[in-house]
């Protein structure tokens, strides 16, 4: 716990497509905190409005989608109310992206140490001292014999390979915060364990800061210091990581780590799930955005979206009535 | 590599070859007699006999083609039948000027049209976008030696700026260029509205890929994306496209020849066709056939140099 | 291909407008030409040789005293006969090897593409040089040649469609029950295929138009004293120092007429291209 102003400080962002029937909203009123050094994890299935809040932070939207409310702090600056020129000079100048599909990070017919040193160009300083800088930085994610790597393009490497690039290429324009969206999805359970170290160590020694978007449960509590739990474009809970994956006190929380796969030691004849469906993002409704398929759901849930409330040490809840309550 | 250039000689090899039977085939299949055709109907049997002597049609197909191909490979495309001199030496006399020709109408179209086709697709469903649009299927639609009949019309004949006939005097070349500008631009106003078109459409597919948002996220600014990034890659299809079109551009090359009285293949090509001169008519399909397999495989290098994944066929 | 829907994008796109009055204009005056000719574009008239535009001859006359206008009029009925009979020959032909490339053995097939691809890039004019030479410019010949180089557009297209269908589930499904697959593939195959075979033709026209312009200003095309614009073109390059007006005006019918069905062609295939064809 900081007293210092966040260096993501996201206040009730909404962020909308227009429709034929409306504006259909991805995300509405996210309140969302990030503190410098910090590694805060995102957590939603696919439809959660992850990917969203990422391009919404980047200012990459597609498809007509627009801001349509709400504030986002980067060190004090609003990026929502940004013009152009000014997000461009911090795309790349302090923030920085590593996707999910390494191959679709980088140029197939350039070089990847061409690329890399493509990266520093806001970086005055002379081209030998950037070549110097990018075999250091390959070193540092673990590419073994980075000069021979160098000449060779994306599409001779493998995923996990290219994650790594991808991550230095990041790193090379020396971030502030670093977003990682679904970084591992694409890799297989080793390399994702390497590369989930690999972040860890960035924060511990360069202090980058990192908002690690993912719906892998299990990656996430090994990662994060704290966590935001999101379903259909809201935020439900938020917290320690550790009070979340052990303590959790949103109901879909809860029947997330449920439904989690690794969470089960015995055999099981049927895995959980739960049950209905999301909700359709153009017809919102009232009440909670949960409600319809929440087992404590009340009369209340439906007809109040409850706000985020605390109940505990930067620990918050957006149900009238979580788990520790209920037990008490 | 060099397996990749074995291939590709096989198949210049593949091409001249089905060129060369090709036009024997229609020599046997088309209707009407050469001999005829060659000395006008008032010709006497005796004549007629003796042409077709002397052109060797009174042999049977497989014979001729054997005469021919055996020729072929000494590098002997027979001899003109009225003056007697080697054919090879007819057409690689011409040759250079239609060459020049060619490559000077492709040279600045392929630049203004790059040019324009980055900027429409920069500036895509502008106005710019519109009227560039409009323009390119103008200048596609028009046969080209049409616009060379109103270049020379307006340019040489009514304001007397460049001259109408020939390619200069030899040693001049300021004359030279001066003889050059009108034909260049008529052969090569098509290809700067096809450039532009196949450019534009290619690089508007290529922005949409992800490797190009990614480049946003690193700051970059659209035009660097564009130009650095997204060019490089577009240009590959565009390159294809005039690689294949590369025989309508000595077609119009010969149009403008014979338009602009210019020595070369067309000038050469059509009085031997005037003359009914049968070996250098078939000379010149046959060379031409062979230039078409050069330019293929001078197309596929640009290409595997442009985009790395094409060199897997090297 | 709704109609309604084709009328409504012409009104909106000025370039497709001026294209459907264009050929329309075109067409009407090949087809009545000789109605609409003020002078017997036969008749010589040697004191009048190489009249500019007048009361009486509104375009001037040619090197013979022949109304240009008249000729021209009668040059479109030409140019519009030998697109027809040409872009015909070409089609029965490119749809019958089409089926064939697309209903035979695989090796017939690659052996047709390299055919088609052969006759698509080869540089035309040489080769249409060259065949004339054989034959002899006589009016079957030239209308021949140039059918011969539009063969590869509608082979292609045709093919496209016979794979297409070839496998397609509901074909098989017929052949269960019993029906032969040729009249299957026709059958099913004529619907969606007329579409975009107009856009071909229409595409098609204007390099018709080209070259035949091109052969009969070379002397090897259409022969005089038949007036194609071709050979208007030729009289006029003749003269085009003592009289330029007859150049000038001989090639405006041309860039009228490919202009009219470029513009058109570009307005169709946009209609019926195979990416909105999904939408139906």
């Amino acid at each position: 716990m900081t007293f210092a102003p966040p260096l993501l400080d996201i206040r009730d962002l909404s962020v909308c497509y227009p429709g034929l029937s409306g504006a259909a909203c991805a995300l509405r009123h996210i309140d969302l905190r990030l503190h410098a050094g910090e590694i805060l994890g995102v957590v939603g299935e696919s439809g959660s409005g992850k990917t969203t809040l990422i391009a919404a932070v980047m200012r990459l939207l597609s498809g007509g989608a627009k801001i349509a409310g709400g504030e986002i702090l980067f060190d004090g600056v609003d990026l929502a109310a940004l013009d152009e020129d000014g997000i461009r000079r911090l795309r790349g100048g302090g923030l920085a992206l590593v996707g999910q599909q390494p191959m679709a990070a980088f140029n197939p017919v350039l070089t990847l140490g061409r690329q890399l040193l493509d990266v520093q160009y806001r970086d005055p300083a002379p081209a030998a001292e950037k070549q110097k800088r990018v075999l250091a930085m390959l070193k540092r994610v673990g590419i073994s014999d980075p000069e021979s790597q160098l000449g060779r393009y994306a599409t001779q490497f493998s995923g996990g390979m290219l994650q790594r690039f991808s991550i230095a290429a990041a790193l090379l324009t020396r971030p502030r915060l670093l977003i990682a969206d679904e970084p591992t999805t694409a890799l297989d359970t080793t390399t994702e364990a390497q590369i989930l170290a690999l972040l860890r160590e960035i924060r511990d020694e360069m202090g980058c800061s990192i908002l690690f978007v993912s719906h892998h449960l299990g990656s996430v509590a090994s990662l994060c210091d704290r966590v935001c739990v999101l379903y259909a474009g809201e935020v439900m809970e938020s917290g320690p990581a550790r009070d979340i994956f052990t303590r959790p006190a949103h109901p879909y929380t809860r029947r997330l780590l449920e439904c989690d796969p690794s969470a089960h030691h015995e055999r099981a004849h049927r895995l959980p799930t739960i049950g209905g469906s999301l909700p359709d993002p153009a017809s919102p409704l009232e009440g909670c955005v949960f409600a319809p398929r929440c087992p404590e759901a009340s009369s209340a849930c439906l007809s109040e979206n409850p706000p985020l409330r605390r109940i505990g040490l930067g620990h918050l809840v957006a149900c009238p009535r979580p788990h520790h309550e209920r037990l008490a | 590599m060099a397996g990749f250039l074995l291939r590709r000689l096989l198949l210049a090899a593949g091409v001249v070859a089905g060129a060369g039977v090709l036009i024997f085939l229609l020599i046997y299949a088309v209707p009407g007699d050469p001999a005829t055709t060659a000395l006008g109907p008032r010709a006497s049997p005796e004549m007629r006999a003796a042409f077709r002597a002397a052109m060797g049609l009174d042999r049977p197909l497989p014979v001729q083609m054997a005469r021919f191909f055996g020729r072929l490979l000494q590098g002997d495309l027979g001899r003109d039948i009225w003056s007697g001199r080697p054919v090879t030496e007819i057409l690689f006399e011409a040759l250079p000027h239609t060459l020049i020709l060619a490559l000077c109408s492709l040279g600045w179209s392929v630049l203004l049209g790059i040019g324009l086709g980055c900027m429409s697709a920069a500036r895509r469903g502008g106005a710019f976008d519109r009227v560039a649009g409009a323009l390119s299927i103008a200048t596609i639609a028009i046969p080209p030696f049409l616009i060379a009949i109103y270049c020379l019309l307006l340019f040489a004949v009514e304001l007397r700026w460049f001259p109408a006939i020939g390619a200069g005097t030899p040693g001049d070349w300021t004359s030279q260029l001066g003889a050059l500008v009108l034909p260049s631009f008529s052969v090569g106003l098509a290809w700067v509205g096809y450039i532009a078109r196949a450019l534009r459409g290619s690089l508007i597919e290529v922005m949409r890929e992800r490797y190009i948002i990614a480049a946003r996220a690193f700051g970059l600014s659209e035009r660097t994306i564009l130009l650095r990034h997204a060019l490089r890659i577009a240009l590959v299809p565009v390159v294809s496209i005039v690689g294949v079109g590369f025989g309508s551009l000595l077609s119009g090359s010969v149009l403008a020849e014979i338009v602009f009285a210019r020595p070369g293949l067309g000038k050469t090509v059509y009085e031997a066709v005037l003359a009914r001169n049968y070996p250098v008519v078939t000379g010149a399909v046959v060379l031409t056939a062979g230039l078409y397999a050069v330019v293929m495989l001078l197309t596929d290098l640009v290409i595997a140099l442009l985009d790395q994944r094409n060199r897997a066929a090297l | 291909m709704p109609r309604s829907e084709i009328l409504a994008g012409l009104s909106r796109d000025r370039m497709a407008l001026f294209g459907a009055v264009t050929v329309a204009l075109i067409l009407l005056v090949a087809l009545f030409a000789p109605l609409l000719a003020p002078y017997d574009p036969a008749q010589i008239s040697i004191p009048h040789r190489l009249e500019p535009a007048g009361p009486r001859h509104w375009l001037g006359t040619d090197q013979l005293g022949r109304d240009t206008l008249s000729r021209l009029l009668v040059g479109t009925r030409v140019a519009m006969s030998v697109a027809l009979l040409s872009i015909g020959g070409a089609m029965a032909a490119g749809i019958a090897l089409g089926l064939v490339a697309g209903y035979g053995p695989k090796l017939v097939d690659l052996g047709l593409l390299l055919l088609l691809d052969t006759i698509s890039t080869v540089p035309v004019i040489i080769f249409a040089l060259a065949l004339l030479t054989l034959t002899g410019p006589s009016l079957p010949a030239v209308i021949g040649v140039i059918g011969f180089f539009s063969v590869p557009g509608y082979a292609r297209l045709v093919r496209a469609e016979t794979l297409r269908l070839k496998s397609a589930d509901f074909i098989l499904a017929e052949r269960v029950m019993g029906a032969g697959l040729p009249r299957l593939l026709f059958l099913h195959m004529m619907p969606n295929v007329i579409g975009p075979l107009l856009v071909v033709v229409t595409m098609d026209v204007p390099s018709v138009i080209g070259l035949e312009a091109g052969l009969s200003f070379l002397g090897i095309g259409i022969q005089p004293p038949t007036p194609s614009w071709g050979t208007l073109l030729n009289d006029g390059f003749s003269f085009v120092r003592q009289a330029p007006f007859l150049v000038l005006v001989a090639g405006i019918p041309v860039i009228l007429a490919t202009l009219g069905f470029t513009f058109l062609g570009e307005f169709l295939r946009e209609h019926w291209n195979p990416a909105s064809r999904g939408r139906r």
